[in-house]
């Protein structure tokens, strides 16, 4: 038995309006989340970044101050190197000019070469030859010069000189041969 | 009746839009500006973070040009400082330049952080000084840092001349973190001039 003339309809719980409109709001707020944590992705990927960037040029400054106090000593090695060679060939200067201004005419026996002094042993014919020919070349280099003698039964006379450079004479006229 | 559920729908609608824009504006206050400004902050520490790493790269890359070219300038420096002093091949290399040549080795008195030092005395028959002056001269050829130190002794003796002198050979390791001392002025002054 038909209790109405019309056709029911199916009831909604919610109309198609609000359907569509839930359905918008849904994908709009879904997309803020999703933003949400893709910044939050990206702050975690920078802070990482960011850290491991920091550690390296922690690193690489250590490296290089490493490197640095290498050059540095390097540098210093090399230098000091450097002087050994010439003060060794100052040095073998300094002996070759020892020997040639002792005069043919008088014989060493021996010599000492120190730091600031030279003490020569030797035998002249002459004091006047000792004193012309050796000494006077001795002076002109060294600050103080003492001769001792004594005589031989041939005539001939021994002699020891010691020469003395002043340091800080030395350091002056280095001073000044810089400054030049 | 239909005007009434359109009424009810419409309400439906509003109240949801409402509700939706102050959730936005909440979740957009709440969340998104704080992190939006979070994300703007580390991504300037990050590029700030980025360049200084490749300053420090090129600053490293340059540092270690120099010490290569630093290294390849004193090659033979560097080796003749890490050679080990052998006295034995010392004194059969340079025995030419003497009739006799012998090295004692004596005890360093002078040590420091930077340098072994080793000190050995020579005695040695030479037939002219011309072989003592082509010693010095082959000393700095030699696979060590040596120098000729003072004092030089010369004793005549008939044919021959006797001198003694003493060495001091150098080492230093290029690979051990130092402390610098500069004692080439010093050494400087140690050498007389004739």
């Amino acid at each position: 038995m038909r209790l109405s003339f019309i056709k029911p309809r199916p009831k909604h719980l919610i109309s198609w309006e609000l359907k569509v409109l839930l359905i918008f709001f849904t994908v709009i707020f879904t997309l803020l989340v999703l933003t949400f944590f893709y910044l939050r992705l990206e702050i975690y990927v920078f802070e990482d970044e960011a850290n491991n960037a920091k550690v390296t040029t922690r690193q690489l400054h250590n490296a290089r101050k490493k490197m640095e106090e290498r050059i540095e000593y390097i540098k210093i090695e090399a230098n000091r190197a450097r002087l050994i060679y010439t003060d060794n060939k100052l040095l073998c200067e300094s002996i070759k000019n020892l020997f040639d201004i002792i005069p043919d005419k008088i014989t060493l026996t021996k010599a000492i070469l120190a730091k600031d002094a030279l003490i020569l042993y030797g035998k002249t014919p002459s004091k006047e030859i000792y004193q012309f020919r050796l000494l006077a070349p001795l002076r002109s280099i060294f600050d103080r010069s003492f001769t001792s003698y004594y005589q031989k039964k041939n005539g001939w006379i021994n002699f020891v000189s010691t020469n003395f450079i002043d340091s800080h004479k030395k350091q002056m006229k280095k001073e000044e041969s810089n400054h030049e | 009746m239909n005007s009434l559920m359109r009424g009810r729908n419409l309400i439906n609608i509003l109240l949801l839009s409402l509700g939706f824009i102050i959730l936005f504006f909440a979740f957009v206050a709440i969340f998104l500006i704080p992190t939006g400004k979070e994300y703007k902050k580390d991504h300037k520490n990050y590029m700030k973070a980025i360049y200084e790493r490749d300053r420090a790269q090129d600053f490293h890359d340059d540092t270690m040009q120099n010490l290569k070219d630093l290294q390849t300038k004193n090659r033979a420096i560097i080796l003749a400082y890490s050679n080990l002093f052998d006295p034995d091949a010392f004194a059969r290399q340079y025995s030419r330049y003497f009739k006799r040549l012998k090295l004692t080795s004596v005890d360093a008195k002078e040590k420091d952080n930077i340098f072994d030092i080793y000190e050995v005395k020579a005695t040695s028959d030479i037939k002219s000084p011309t072989d003592f002056y082509d010693f010095l001269n082959a000393v700095n050829k030699s696979e060590n840092i040596i120098s000729v130190e003072f004092p030089i002794n010369f004793i005549s003796d008939g044919p021959v001349i006797h001198s003694s002198f003493r060495l001091k050979v150098f080492s230093a390791d290029f690979d051990k973190k130092v402390d610098v001392v500069d004692e080439n002025q010093s050494r400087r002054d140690n050498k007389v001039s004739l």
